[in-house]
């Protein structure tokens, strides 16, 4: 009997779906304790039954390695004149007023932004050719610079894609990988929105080509596997981590992962992207990240009680209830007032006393407001809560015209139960059946 | 502050921040006039925003499906091209009734002289009962003055405000927010007990300052700042023949600098207003009559108040000090035949501070996102032929000055051209032994390659094939470079 795998690597987490026919197995596990190949081979182990498989993969590292500014060099190659234009677009960070605020921090390397002499006009037409000629002396400086990534993003490109199209034959031939923004479909004149795709695939290329290459080899390394396959989206490595969506069923979806909560409604289109480097030109199914996330901090706020901050931690450190980090999250408010049990898989993660850290870290947030009050930690526990669960409720009212939505994910049958309590009649929540959503989405094997 | 009270007011805020944040510029503002809540806005929204929703409010008495358009800097609107949307909001039984308002821009139209010459709307009720008039929006776009992006623009904003109007009424009732009569009064008192707190970090004291504006014109301000106080007394300022603000719209610039000044987020409402007391002279520009031009004063006076103030405040502790820079934009209108005008914009570089660069093609006090060029190419029969940083040594110093940008436009047909120069002729300044920053410019190439350097303002024909370059001021820098 053949069976597929849907893997879907996150940043800490790995989520595994087995199918076959009827039957459905799921695995999860944290891979700073267990890696991708142990877990894989343990599954596997458990259940002998499965002896040829196909797997599909789906990485969430995108996200995670532009979060962490953890990619690699690459060159910017744009149109003379106009070197300085995307990093000089780049968002501000605070929406308030300020003398102080910072631009989103580029992905550039100034050294390695360099305009090339040509130019297409608004029509489409050359009016001024490219000069291959001119790229030689560039080959030399990028080796010496140990660059291999190169993207590319001229004006009016999307009209008229033959310029980047040379560049990329000129420096693939040499050995280098090249994105262009023509490679991408395009719905706008927007040159920006154009270009930053190609730029962010540039960026996280080479980590996630890394873990590709890794997972590749799980075929030699596992008898049991007899093909993988990574899924892609609009063949874009940034955009992999959505190629899942496209195979979910109908209606608005809540998933409310470990690591991420995103809306999302696979039977709806959006054209384009917000990130935190810009829009993006790219049309994908509707889907938004909501501004509750499982890892979004907990810090003292204006009105000197605690209250969520805008930075998500991750899980390095990870929240307080696994044991090191020192800085409450979401997920440790809803384990105080839940229980570990609430939260799945992680409770076998969580360490003794984090309980009575996370109080007393709450407590001191509001101290100077807890004086010769009533109340206590949990109650401040409760309001967090309370504020996230509605915040919540006001995005997915905002999202789902029909006022329904389904949870789905690991965190599903408690934020599910959550959002019925706070929402009543307002919102029409269901709870999928387990919290394996993306990997089984993978395993049943519908083309991204 | 009562916890159970900071809880809920938390809730509140957190509450109408989701409600507020997709819709750009927005806020809620109570019947009586108090602002429950403002997002995201720039320093004039903040005085004239609340005055745009009363006013519609006033001329039109909306009812449940109703939304008023105007912009009418007389009746709240800050300048023509920001035209404001206001729809009632139902939040419940015993809950305040309420105004949600929403602010969009479009592209400027200006006269030879910059004076703005998009079409005045008085408060227009452009949605009644919910059912869109068809017939006013279309006699709207039709007008000769109406930017060509208004109705695309107009739709999007609507279509946001109407999702959040209905979420609001959905919403507000079902999740326990509550703003009766007492909890409403504790939420503003306590939001004046935050800014006030916030204030300490302030300096505390009195100080007298005096500036001209680029064109001459005298700016007086005595500057009163105690722990949960500040007095901003504009008395003896002159009036302009170019600059003009409203009463309001000088309020939310005072109001918007002490924000700025603050290194924390402040619940933005009426409760925190409290503490700030704004007395402008009738007959001053910054306290400016009906019926004027207010571009220049939104764009480029508020800017210069706005660091005014803040200049104000470093007497008081010099600490706060920065260099200088040019704080709005610099502008310029293509006006071809048979076509609207094409309208463009940069920003020179930020103040250098003692221990922080400048941001390179930024102001503090000007919010909005640069137009793409492929769109304006596409629309128009220019060719850009370079956005970039401007090159060269000046505002270096131990913090450097931030960079301003060089535009340059290849005219594919004759024009009028129209322009502004944030900074006039004046090299912005540096401090303390740092190298001053470089003025704006603008000059315009001609097909034989001859160059003529223009004035900070005006206007001239252009012909095909000329190239005129805009190049923003270079912010001075702070500090002496250290010798090794």
């Amino acid at each position: 009997m053949s069976w597929k795998l849907g893997l879907n690597i996150g940043a800490s987490f790995a989520e595994l779906s087995a199918q076959s026919g009827n039957q459905l197995l799921h695995k999860r596990w944290f891979m700073p304790k267990q890696s991708l190949v142990e877990g894989l081979r343990a599954f596997l182990q458990e259940h002998p039954q499965i002896n040829s498989a196909e797997l599909r993969v789906c990485s969430q590292l995108a996200d995670w390695v532009l979060e962490k500014r953890m990619g690699a060099n690459f060159a910017w190659l744009c149109t003379a004149g106009f070197e300085g234009w995307a990093r000089l677009n780049l968002p501000f960070r605070r929406s308030q007023l300020s003398l102080e605020p910072k631009r989103a921090a580029p992905l550039l390397d100034k050294d390695l932004v360099f305009g090339i002499g040509e130019r297409v006009d608004s029509r489409g037409g050359i009016v001024k050719p490219l000069q291959i000629e001119e790229l030689e002396f560039l080959v030399t400086k990028l080796e010496l610079a140990s660059v291999k990534e190169i993207a590319v993003g001229f004006l009016h490109s999307h009209l008229n894609a033959k310029h980047e199209k040379m560049v990329a034959q000129f420096f693939s031939g040499k050995g280098f990988r090249v994105r262009c923004s023509s490679d991408y479909p395009s719905s706008d004149h927007d040159e920006l929105a154009r270009w930053r795709l190609s730029i962010l695939d540039s960026y996280v290329n080479h980590d996630l080509l890394e873990q590709r290459e890794r997972t590749a080899k799980l075929k030699s390394e596992i008898p049991q596997i007899t093909q993988v396959q990574f899924c892609d989206f609009h063949g874009s490595f940034f955009l992999s981590q959505f190629a899942w969506v496209q195979n979910l069923s109908d209606g608005p979806i809540f998933h409310c992962g470990l690591e991420r909560f995103l809306l999302l409604d696979s039977q709806d289109t959006q054209t384009s992207l917000a990130c935190e480097f810009g829009t993006l030109d790219v049309t994908t199914p509707k889907l938004t990240l909501t501004s509750i996330q499982p890892t979004q901090v907990v810090q003292k706020g204006p009105w000197n009680v605690p209250e969520f901050g805008e930075k998500q931690l991750g899980f390095e450190p990870g929240p307080m209830l696994l044991g090191k980090s020192l800085v409450p999250t979401f997920l440790d408010i809803l384990f105080l007032l839940h229980g570990s049990e609430s939260l799945g898989f992680l409770s076998g993660l969580s360490q003794e006393k984090s309980e009575k850290r996370i109080l007393e870290t709450l407590f001191t947030m509001a101290k100077d407001q807890l004086k010769n009050q009533d109340l206590d930690s949990r109650a401040i526990a409760q309001s967090l809560s309370d504020v996230a669960v509605n915040s919540l409720v006001q995005q997915i009212l905002l999202f789902s015209p029909d006022k329904s939505v389904l949870c789905t994910g690991p965190l599903a049958p408690l934020m599910s139960e959550k959002l019925r309590a706070q929402a009543g009649e307002l919102l029409e929540v269901s709870c999928a059946d387990h919290g394996f959503t993306i990997s089984t989405a993978l395993a049943a094997g519908a083309d991204a | 502050m009562k916890l159970q009270n900071c809880l809920h007011h938390q809730k509140v805020h957190r509450f109408l921040h989701t409600l507020c944040a997709p819709l750009g510029v927005s806020g809620i503002i109570l019947l009586d006039g108090r602002s429950l809540h403002l997002e995201n806005c720039g320093l004039v929204d903040l005085g004239t925003l609340p005055f745009c929703a009363e006013s519609a409010h006033k001329y039109l008495r909306l009812k449940a499906g109703d939304v008023a358009l105007l912009n009418d800097p007389s009746t709240g609107g800050s300048c023509l091209s920001e035209p404001t949307l206001v729809t009632p909001i139902y939040l419940g039984p015993g809950q305040p009734e309420a105004l949600l308002t929403t602010r969009f821009s479009v592209a400027p139209i200006l006269d030879p002289q910059l004076n703005e010459k998009n079409l005045r709307i008085p408060p227009t009720p452009i949605v009644v009962g919910g059912q869109l008039n068809e017939a006013i929006l279309a006699a709207i776009s039709q007008h000769p003055d109406c930017a060509t992006d208004f109705v695309p623009r107009f739709h999007m904003a609507y279509a946001k405000l109407q999702s959040a109007a209905r979420l609001a009424s959905a919403a507000f009732p079902a999740l326990g927010i509550d703003l009766s009569r007492n909890h409403l009064k504790n939420y503003f008192a306590d939001s004046k007990i935050v800014m006030s707190r916030a204030l300490a970090e302030l300096p505390s004291g009195e100080t007298q300052v005096q500036m001209n504006l680029a064109t001459g014109e005298r700016v007086k301000l005595v500057l009163e700042m105690s722990e949960d106080h500040v007095i901003c007394d504009f008395a003896g300022t002159e009036n302009s023949s170019r600059f003009h603000l409203t009463n309001s719209a000088t309020f939310g610039v005072c109001l918007g600098t002490l924000l700025a000044l603050l290194h924390q987020e402040i619940p933005i409402n009426s409760g925190s207003f409290q503490v700030l007391e704004v007395r402008t002279p009738l007959g001053s520009f910054l306290n400016a009559k009906p019926n004027v031009s207010t571009f220049l004063g939104v764009f480029s006076a508020a800017p210069q108040v706005a660091q005014f103030i803040v200049n104000a405040v470093a007497k008081l502790n010099p600490r706060l000090r920065r260099s200088e820079a040019a704080l709005g934009p610099s502008f310029l209108q293509f006006q071809f035949a048979s076509q609207k005008p094409m309208f463009d914009w940069a920003l020179g570089g930020s103040a250098a501070t003692p221990n922080m660069p400048g941001e390179d093609m930024f102001s503090p006090w000007h919010k909005g996102t640069q137009l793409s060029i492929e769109q304006l190419e596409r629309n128009f029969p220019i060719q850009l032929q370079t956005c970039a940083l401007r090159a060269g040594p000046a505002g270096t110093g131990k913090s450097k000055g931030g960079t301003g940008i060089v535009k340059s436009y290849r005219l594919l047909a004759p024009a009028k051209l129209t322009w502004w120069l944030e900074c006039g002729k004046a090299r912005p300044e540096g401090v303390d032994g740092a190298k001053d920053g470089s003025m704006s410019e603008i000059y315009v190439t001609g097909k034989d390659g001859t160059k003529q350097e223009l004035e900070p303002f005006g206007s001239m024909d252009v012909a095909t094939d000329d190239v005129v370059t805009l190049a923003t001021a270079t912010a001075g820098g702070f500090g002496q470079v250290e010798e090794i």
